[in-house]
């Protein structure tokens, strides 16, 4: 568009215009720490128990499972105690699928706000994953409270040094849910069906991730397909991180880093297709 | 504000949308809808009816904005008005990024901030204080900038002590006030306002106004006003567009924009009230006259040099009368009465027939703008008062020049409608 170089921004029907998408979204942090603290204030005030709510979910369905799979179907590995071990899966699964649902959903659930006022979109995406870390960190130290509880009282059980690894595993986890989810925005933004399709896929997900089992009980011949599933060897891999037990899986796991990358991309780009005209069809 | 330079440029902007993905929404009718297509039937999902040329050719979406190119120059207050659905809103939508346009381009210099709507993207649980840097940040603001301005915004908003508050505690009216108290202070170069006003006591409406005048005039920032509400376009802007359909139909003065956006209300150069059966007859007991027409002679309304405006009015006699006087009232656009005319002795000595003369407005006194009217039949009741036998809608009288107007301008506004003699 030669003959506008005297404007600032130009917006034409493939381009919505402005300054490269990173230093805008920088431009825009202050408002990312703002709507993270309003979540976490909206979220906890006028409640009894506040921040406690983010931690007693994860402890009771850790129970539960470990109730139903490790005690009832006889799923738990050897060694570790059963709680500690589903409650690491349910904390990790639970980031992983919040991720994905919170930027499948990030057109609805604030289209309020989109439909009047211009931002970069990415910075909702980005908001719900910070304020997911941060009911995530709460998460963790209270498993390493049991943790050191179930240490004192006589597990044998111990961290591998991987665990520094940690942030990083669960970076990586964030990415997929992100990567995922962005590209399943484009759907649910039209079709209101996909947001239950959405739930059907997560917990079907799940089951086929090492949430609710040890990797162990997958049969050998299967274990080579199995591990494809990008969630896999990361679940995988944080377990060994907190009990030193399992297996590393580390080509597994840089094949599944591509393909976070790549969905990451890719959701990225539905994602900036889908922002430039969903408030038309939502 | 002619030597000031563009700044912002729209050319050949047309939004489309799509009727079907607006009436269908869920995956099951877009399969409905494409199978159907591949079998070569009809789509059962389309919209039946409604066919102008805002239309595709299949019906199957509508222009929002057609084809509309205008420019805004730095430090202007542009209204910008219209019908419900005339695209008005849209266009804001575009100019601000929401979504973006189906042909054409938006060119502009500077940051372009919305006033949000009272209450988007404020929380009942955070206080006024945190809510004023929430807001700040959603509309592009850092927290610097809002750290600045942080003072002004809450005296402006007259929330004083309550700042610590959550604002689920606030009253609807603070609630407004902090809202459009943060908009107000906004870093933008463009301000965009889509109705923004239509909430709030009158003393803070006008506090706003002036306060939009300070920022354009002192701060040299331009404004882009959406409102149905003509008084506070005729008290912001400097000049006006008006859209229609889509397309943009007027620009230029405000004035005159509003005699158009008026003149699709009512008004013409004749009107049938016998075909379209407009008559306001409050007795029914009453029918003993009815309107039948009315018209400018020649087909426009033409006012002489002596200020006198011709009207040809006909009317039908239903039942025995014993008299018949005609009331021709001049009233504001907010249907007020300015001045009444009363005609005596009308013809109406025969059931049945149609009578029709020419009556004389007499408009000298009457400064530039653009009225309504009404014409009622009547007659005196037996207790010395006026009984209506018909009324209805008169015919708009547009005064674009005033016969009798002083060498400056007369600002109806703020002195009225007659001008001295």
């Amino acid at each position: 568009m030669g003959k506008n170089k005297e404007f600032d921004i130009v917006i034409t029907p493939e381009n919505r215009g402005g300054s490269s998408v990173i230093s805008e979204l920088f431009r825009y942090k202050d408002m990312m720490l703002l709507m993270l603290r309003r979540d976490i204030i909206a979220n906890y005030k006028q409640t009894i128990l506040g921040p406690t709510w983010a931690v007693i979910q994860p402890i009771v369905s850790a129970i539960i499972t470990a109730f139903v799979f490790g005690g009832l179907a006889g799923l738990s590995p050897s060694g570790i105690p059963t709680f500690l071990f589903y409650m690491i899966g349910q904390v990790s699964w639970g980031f992983f699928s919040g991720s994905l649902n919170g930027s499948a959903n990030v057109f609805l659930n604030h289209s309020g706000l989109l439909s009047k006022v211009y931002f970069p979109r990415f910075v909702m995406p980005i908001t719900d994953v910070m304020s997911r870390c941060i009911s995530l960190l709460i998460q963790l130290a209270i498993f390493a409270a049991f943790y050191i509880g179930f240490v004192i009282s006589g597990a044998a059980i111990r961290p591998h040094w991987t665990i520094v690894l940690l942030p990083f595993y669960l970076a990586h986890l964030a990415v997929i849910g992100v990567g995922v989810g962005s590209i399943l925005s484009a759907f649910t933004t039209k079709y209101r069906d996909t947001v239950f399709l959405i739930g059907y896929l997560t917990s079907f997900w799940s089951y086929l991730s090492p949430i609710v089992y040890d990797i162990g009980i997958v049969p050998e011949r299967f274990l080579k397909i199995y591990l494809l599933n990008p969630v896999a060897p990361v679940i995988n891999h944080i377990r060994y991180a907190v009990f030193s037990q399992g297996m590393l899986t580390w080509n597994y796991y840089f094949i599944s880093l591509a393909v976070g990358i790549l969905l990451l991309i890719a959701g990225y780009k539905v994602f900036n297709k889908t922002e430039r005209t969903f408030i038309d069809t939502i | 504000m002619s030597e000031q330079e563009t700044i912002i440029k729209i050319e050949n902007v047309s939004k489309k949308y799509r009727l079907g993905v607006l009436g269908r929404g869920t995956l099951k009718a877009d399969l409905q809808s494409r199978i159907a297509k591949m079998r070569g039937l009809e789509d059962p999902n389309s919209k039946i009816g409604e066919n102008n040329d805002r239309f595709g050719e299949n019906g199957d979406y509508i222009y929002a904005l057609k084809d509309v190119s205008f420019e805004v120059k730095k430090g202007e207050r542009l209204g910008i008005i219209g019908k419900n659905g005339a695209g008005k809103s849209t266009l804001l939508k575009l100019i601000s990024r929401i979504t973006a346009p189906t042909e054409g381009s938006i060119s502009y210099n500077g940051k372009v901030t919305s006033m949000l709507e009272v209450g988007t993207g404020f929380n009942g649980e955070l206080t006024g204080r945190e809510n004023i840097y929430l807001n700040g940040a959603i509309i592009g603001m850092t927290k610097e900038e809002i750290d600045a301005k942080f003072d002004d915004i809450v005296e402006f908003s007259e929330i004083g002590k309550f700042i610590d508050t959550p604002v689920k505690r606030y009253s609807s009216g603070m609630y407004v006030r902090l809202a459009f108290a943060v908009s107000a202070h906004l870093n933008a170069d463009i301000l965009i306002m889509d109705e923004v006003l239509a909430v709030g006591d009158v003393s803070f409406q006008r506090k706003c106004i002036n306060r939009m005048k300070e920022i354009a005039e002192n701060e040299n920032k331009t404004i882009l006003y959406v409102s149905h509400n003509m008084s506070t376009v005729h008290e912001l802007c400097d000049r006006c567009i008006v859209l229609e359909e889509g397309k943009l139909v007027y620009e230029g003065d405000v004035a005159h924009a509003e005699q158009i956006y008026r003149g699709e209300l009512s008004g013409g150069a004749s009107m049938n009230y016998e075909s379209n059966n407009m008559h306001i007859n409050p007795h029914t007991m009453l029918s003993e006259a009815l309107f039948v027409s009315a018209a400018y002679p020649n087909g426009e309304q033409t006012i002489d040099e002596n200020g006198i405006l011709p009207i040809d009015i006909s009317w039908q006699i239903k039942e025995e009368c014993k008299d018949l006087n005609l009331r021709i009232e001049i009233r504001t656009r907010y249907d007020r009465a300015l001045a009444t005319k009363l005609y005596k002795n009308l013809e109406h000595d025969e059931i049945g027939k149609v009578y029709s003369d020419t009556f004389y407005l007499d408009l000298r006194m009457l400064a530039r703008g653009t009225y309504a009217t009404k014409y009622t039949l009547m007659r005196p009741g037996k207790y010395g008062d006026a009984l209506n036998l018909d009324q209805v809608q008169g015919m708009d009288i547009v005064i674009d020049q005033a016969y009798n107007e002083e060498e400056f301008a007369w600002h109806t506004e703020w002195w009225g409608v007659q001008i001295p003699d």
